[in-house]
């Protein structure tokens, strides 16, 4: 089931076109939003919610249209923006709470929710202080805690592990993991930080020039073509690459001691190892290959 | 052990931090302009400076009531009391102190009015506002409400306070049969300075980040532009304050203040000096109705507009 649908939509800022004819589906759970800067992942988000108003293409999100029902959408949909942003002169429960109520929420409701929320994204002991006092990383967790309080179907990241500590992003890879897995909550996550991505999302959708490069899920993505393996020997060995070729194998890629083969046949195994027999080769692992998401993205972006 | 003492399997719920949903009430978004407007308010009422400048819009009518009781104890009080016509005494005390409240509650304007979207530019809460089930028209409506009854609140408490005084002392000495209208005259009249201020401040706030400096060119246009109109008018008048009512009325206070005078419907009697007729007694009528209320209509018209077409959840610049 898809959370939001695209299609053929075409957003333009005066002769500039950010997204042009943009068909895609964004199914549940969670997706990363990939692309280069200017490929259209913000205007993709700001149209889902309503903020930008095409002239072209239709929109829904949860089964409701963009153009007609932005409310409902907004009343269904929790937005963590990239930039930093909060209510002056509040302290973080009252902020929390004060967003809960923009959304309908009754102001004891509110309240109640705003401290559930701050405990679960572990701001429960800073929850009195003025937010503008706040570090970078605990902006970022008070924004998501605004995006949850009323508790939305869907959330819309953009760039959450912006400016976070190595710890700080660890703990924020964890609540969006948390949050997206059997929560009944979909996430779609644009960031341009692909191992993030990797590790939290079970699709992804990549942009580029406002187009659609690749879409599918982060296994189907990182599966190279063909048959690929990855061998990594314990020296290097330009005999046993001889030998591969011999049997067929075309070499994909040579670093050094690990080199990716691209091998036709039903048991590769068996040819690797034949192969470094006759190369007097010493063989440490080998492994069907899997291509990263920085490669997926490379190729979406060249 | 007892029930409640023992250890319950897997903490106490308060120890539940895991994310739950929320399926609990909503309120519907007919009211949603007035969280903004409220939360606009409490914020106000935690700054002292709010307190103090309250207090002092409560001096004139202060002022006022304390002038009622002497005159009604029989002192003579010629010099501080004109000589108004039956059917205006108390509406030109009241106005005197609206008047007189007049800079108080500029002050208190420019402390609700210059941050109120302003501050919210500057740390992109419009993000979190928009991002909710809330239309430009809720956020504008709640912000202009927020100033506008803060204000119309301050002019009004201390005018029917002073109305309840005289009420319950004068009623037998034609308070009520002379000017019967004089309750709705002083609420449109607190009105006013409110509908004006919170307008066009929206309006400056609204296109720019800085408070202070959002504050500031308000407060300059609002000084700058009384004075000037006072000095024109009394240099092609020639002084004669009977002359050129309406060109001295042209600034924000001036609006305001005949906007106020029409309510109020009366005549300012004042003492002036005339080069060729010496000291007398002049009849300041206020300016011509149709024309304070258009240039007001339109302040008020330009400051919500300004504001609106500023207020954006992202900022579109178009190449």
């Amino acid at each position: 089931m898809s959370v939001a649908t695209v299609s053929h939509l075409t957003v333009r800022y005066g002769t500039k076109t950010a997204i042009d004819d943009l068909s895609v589906e964004f199914p549940s759970g969670c997706v990363g939003l990939l692309g280069a800067n200017g490929a259209g992942k913000t205007t993709l988000l700001n149209t889902l919610l309503g903020f930008l108003h095409p002239k072209v293409g239709d929109c829904q999100v949860l089964g409701l249209n963009v153009a007609t029902d932005p409310l409902k959408i907004r009343q269904r949909v929790g937005l963590m923006p990239e930039r930093d942003c909060h209510i002056p002169g509040m302290n973080a429960v009252t902020f929390v709470a004060y967003a809960g109520e923009l959304a309908g929420m009754p102001a004891p409701e509110a309240m109640r929710r705003a401290h559930e929320m701050l405990e679960y994204v572990e701001l429960g002991e800073e929850r009195y202080r003025n937010v503008e006092t706040y570090s970078t990383g605990m902006k970022q967790r008070i924004k998501l805690a605004q995006a949850l309080v009323h508790g939305p179907k869907l959330i819309f990241l953009d760039e959450p592990t912006n400016g976070l500590d190595p710890a700080g992003r660890d703990h924020m890879l964890k609540l969006v993991r948390s949050i997206s897995h059997g929560k009944d909550v979909s996430v779609i996550v644009s960031s341009h930080i692909l191992p993030d991505i990797e590790r939290v999302c079970d699709s992804v959708v990549v942009l580029r020039t406002g187009r659609l490069s690749q879409q599918g899920s982060v296994a189907s993505l990182q599966q190279t073509e063909g048959r690929q393996i990855d061998v990594e020997l314990r020296l290097p060995s330009p005999e046993f690459l001889a030998a591969m070729v011999r049997r067929g194998a075309e070499v994909i890629s040579d670093t050094g001691s690990r080199c990716r083969l691209r091998l036709e046949k039903d048991d590769p195994g068996r040819e690797v190892f034949a192969a470094a027999l006759e190369a007097r080769a010493e063989v440490r692992g080998f492994k069907p290959a899997m291509r990263s998401l920085e490669d997926v993205f490379m190729e979406a972006a060249e | 052990m007892s029930q409640l003492s023992a250890p319950l399997p897997g903490g106490a719920p308060i120890s539940d931090i895991s994310y739950r949903d929320y399926n609990g009430p909503l309120h519907t978004r007919a009211i949603r302009w007035w969280i903004v407007a409220a939360a606009g308010m409490r914020m106000l009422t935690r700054r002292p400076g709010f307190w103090i400048l309250s207090a002092l819009s409560l001096m004139p009518y202060l002022s006022a009531g304390l002038l009622f009781y002497f005159q009604s104890l029989g002192a003579q009080l010629g010099q501080l009391t004109p000589p108004y016509p039956v059917g205006q005494k108390y509406a030109g005390h009241f106005w005197g102190a609206l008047e007189w409240q007049q800079l108080s509650l500029f002050l208190i304007a420019l402390m609700i009015g210059a941050g109120s979207i302003a501050a919210d530019n500057r740390t992109n809460a419009l993000l979190v506002y928009l991002s909710k089930p809330l239309t430009k028209g809720d956020y504008l409506l709640g912000k202009w409400m927020g100033v506008f009854l803060t204000l119309f609140l301050i002019a009004l408490v201390p005018a029917l306070v002073l109305y309840a005084y005289c009420l319950i002392s004068f009623r037998t000495k034609g308070f009520l049969t002379e000017e019967p209208l004089l309750i709705l005259r002083l609420i449109g009249a607190a009105a006013m300075p409110a509908l004006i201020h919170a307008s066009l401040l929206l309006g400056f706030s609204a296109w720019s980040k800085t408070p202070r400096l959002s504050g500031a060119l308000y407060a300059g246009i609002y000084m700058v532009g009384g004075f000037v109109s006072q000095v024109i008018g009394l240099i092609v008048y020639r002084g004669d304050l009977s002359e050129g009512i309406l060109l001295r009325h042209m600034s924000i206070g001036g609006i305001i203040s005949g906007l106020t005078q029409q309510i109020y419907g009366f005549t300012i009697l004042t003492r002036g000096f005339h080069r060729s007729r010496g000291v007398e007694v002049l009849a300041l009528d206020p300016p011509v109705l149709w024309i304070t209320v258009a240039v007001a209509a339109g302040l008020v018209v330009t400051g919500i507009v300004a504001a609106r077409t500023k207020i954006q959840a992202v900022e579109v610049i178009r190449g």
